[in-house]
């Protein structure tokens, strides 16, 4: 098919330089005509105008031609580029929020250090303490079944600094990875995740956090990472095994 | 990369069809997917005693050409059981085979009917039993309908192994040039003269149903597109303009073509109803038009354009006649034919100077170039949107080679003599 196409541009191409050869050979002709040829002498004169004329509209088509094929580069330019300046513009947005994010979720990272410390004590935390702890932890939980995002990120955020050694942490942490993967904000996430992994093996989280974890480092493209925590949670039978040996079949 | 190079030459048509002596298609394939699924197919027979066709060699070659399956040989297989009742996995599991069709032909009053069954090794079970029939004449139909069937269970997607394919060979004869429009089976069997001509024939187009062509023919001393009816071989000529008769395509409703005319000067797109003989003129620009072709809506044209300085791919909405330009990367981009999905567009690119073919994603944008022979042209998608086609040199002769849409499996279709040329595989 593309030899018909390439005979048809060369066509063209024959028919433009046909066009093109004609005054010249117009001209040359014209001195041997004879001179009585009276009534032919408004021709000849005519003739050269007509096909100046048809070589100029030449001309102009394909300067128009070149002309539509830059508007349609530069169009399919400018539709690109708004559509990477929109991806830019949502980067940037997701890693100022992450930062800002980040810097409260610091304080609280520095603070699992004291959850470590003092995990002995964990027990020893006295009964009305708990029952408000319990409260505390509920409402925040009930927050975010109502849909209330941001109150529940700020209660659960309030309930890990006000009760480090809770029963409910290592919960509120996986909560606020949740929500914080839903809303896109990977690093916030990865934290909260990292925190029941890394503090709470042995929670009833623990493996569904693994799972979520893994699939946070998949996301910030880390795949080594993700690989060797998806292995991880993968190991078990429980629900999160499964998601996590489907999840790996999918994306290794 | 694994290098198959095995060449199943094919035999048995020869016997049948005396014409294929011409230029018979042979399949070598050149490149196949890294870990293509072992399957084995030991001989299907009635009551032990061989069919006038070796269905499951048919079934074999099929699937090993589709590039995701590798067949065990024949002579490896420890035993030849014909229904799942025969099978013991064991003998399969020694010799790596993942999967295993058997299956048996019964001859009732001349008509074969065959039940066969498709088992997966490792779980030892059985996928499918489905039975299928036909006359002694159509026994490589029904191996290919087995082919469709285990392509399908295995990979998902439906198998395109009963398709044709139409395509015009070049041979000289006492030294000149006899062109050639041929049909055959997609493996290359069966090969049918449909026209013989002095002078040359172009464009090959299927209708959408599979039952007639269009092309055209420069028998009348210029170019006419005629239409031909594949059961009857009765023709009727379209048209007869002046200038530019060519590049047929049929709607997918069956009901118009979309062609290129330049009975008024310029090569301009034109659709023609079928049923009323009314010509419509499409597009209007002084650039050319040419190479429409539809989507599988029927809603829209796309075609091969210059008005841009050099030559692109173009989308005509029939309805409101708005043209929207498609490709933009690199200097040429010309014969468009979409996959079945629509989505999928497949063209010839120009990319350092030589032409291959390239798969563009329309909704992405990602272009792909598929191809590494050179002066690649005409590629034609499979019904299934798995395999294409295309016409390519092979040192200086013309041949058809395949490619598959993500580029893992080639092969070729050397012809024996003359050259081979725009191929067009079947819709159905």
């Amino acid at each position: 098919m593309r030899i018909q196409a390439g005979s048809v541009f060369f066509g063209l191409f024959l028919s433009i330089s046909a066009q093109a050869a004609a005054p010249v050979e117009e001209i040359g002709v014209q001195p041997a005509r004879p001179v009585n040829a009276v009534p032919q002498a408004p021709l000849p004169a005519a003739l050269p105008q007509t096909s100046d004329v048809h070589y100029q509209l030449q001309l102009l088509q394909d300067e128009i031609r070149t002309l539509r094929g830059m508007v349609e580069e530069l169009n399919y330019e400018v539709s690109q580029l708004k559509a990477r300046q929109m991806d830019d513009y949502m980067d940037i947005d997701r890693r100022l929020s992450a930062i800002s994010a980040g810097g409260a979720a610091s304080p609280v990272r520095s603070s699992s250090a004291k959850v470590v410390g003092t995990s002995g004590d964990a027990g020893s935390v006295p009964a009305a303490v708990a029952s408000d702890e319990a409260e505390h932890y509920s409402h925040a939980y009930n927050q975010l079944k109502a849909g209330k995002i941001t109150e529940s990120i700020a209660l659960f955020k309030e309930h890990n600094a006000k009760y480090p050694n809770g029963k409910y942490v290592a919960n509120s942490y996986y909560w606020l990875g949740e929500i914080y993967v839903l809303q896109g904000q990977l690093e916030p996430a990865r934290q909260s995740f990292s925190m029941v992994v890394d503090n709470y093996p042995a929670h009833r989280k623990a493996s569904d956090s693994t799972f979520k974890l893994g699939q946070v480092y998949y996301l910030l493209g880390d795949k080594a990472k993700a690989k060797a925590l998806l292995d991880k949670a993968a190991e078990g039978n429980d629900n999160s095994a499964r998601l996590a040996r489907s999840y790996l079949k999918e994306n290794f | 990369m694994r290098k198959l190079g095995a060449t199943l030459s094919l035999y048995l048509f020869t016997l049948v069809f005396p014409l294929s002596g011409i230029a018979e298609l042979t399949i070598e394939i050149t490149h196949g997917v890294d870990n293509p699924s072992r399957i084995a197919i030991p001989p299907i027979t009635q009551a032990g005693q061989a069919l006038p066709e070796d269905i499951s060699k048919i079934v074999s070659a099929d699937l090993e050409r589709s590039g995701l399956f590798m067949p065990l040989p024949r002579r490896d297989m420890l035993s030849f059981p014909s229904t799942a009742k025969e099978v013991y996995y064991r003998d399969w599991r020694i010799l790596g085979a993942e999967y295993l069709v058997v299956g048996k032909a019964v001859n009732q009053s001349g008509r074969y009917q065959i039940s066969f069954s498709l088992m997966e090794v490792h779980g030892e079970r059985k996928l499918f039993t489905k039975v299928v029939e036909g006359p002694a004449t159509q026994l490589r139909d029904l191996a290919h309908y087995i082919s469709d069937q285990v392509y399908q269970a295995v990979t998902g997607i439906p198998g395109a192994f009963s398709t044709r394919v139409a395509y015009v060979t070049a041979v000289p004869v006492n030294g000149k040039m006899t062109f050639q429009l041929m049909v055959a089976d997609v493996d290359g069997a069966r090969e049918r003269l449909l026209l013989d001509s002095k002078q040359p024939i172009m464009s090959p187009a299927w209708s959408p149903d599979a039952t007639e062509l269009v092309y055209v023919s420069f028998e009348t001393g210029r170019p006419a597109i005629f239409r031909q009816k594949l059961a009857t071989a009765a023709r009727e000529q379209l048209t007869n303009f002046r200038g530019l008769n060519g590049a047929p395509s049929w709607s997918p409703n069956g009901k118009t073509l979309a062609l290129v005319l330049s009975k008024d000067g310029n090569p301009e797109i034109y659709t023609y109803e079928l049923s009323t003989r009314k010509f419509t003129r499409r597009t209007t620009h002084f650039a050319i038009d040419t190479e429409p072709n539809w989507t599988p809506d029927g809603k829209s044209l796309i075609f091969t354009s210059d008005r841009g300085g050099t030559p692109q791919i173009y989308k005509l909405a029939i309805a409101t006649g708005r043209v929207e330009r498609l490709t933009f990367r690199g200097s040429y981009n010309a014969r468009p034919r979409l996959a079945s999905d629509g989505r999928t567009l497949v063209m010839v690119h120009r990319d350092n100077g030589s032409f291959h073919i390239a798969s563009q994603d329309l909704v992405t944008g990602d272009l792909r170039v598929l191809t590494q022979t050179y002066l690649d042209e005409s590629p034609t998608v499979a019904p299934n949107g798995a395999m294409l086609l295309y016409a390519t040199k092979q040192g200086n002769k013309g041949v058809l080679a395949a490619v598959s849409l993500d580029a893992g499996v080639k092969f070729l279709l050397p012809a024996r003599r003359g050259d081979v040329r725009e191929p067009a595989w079947s819709p159905k």
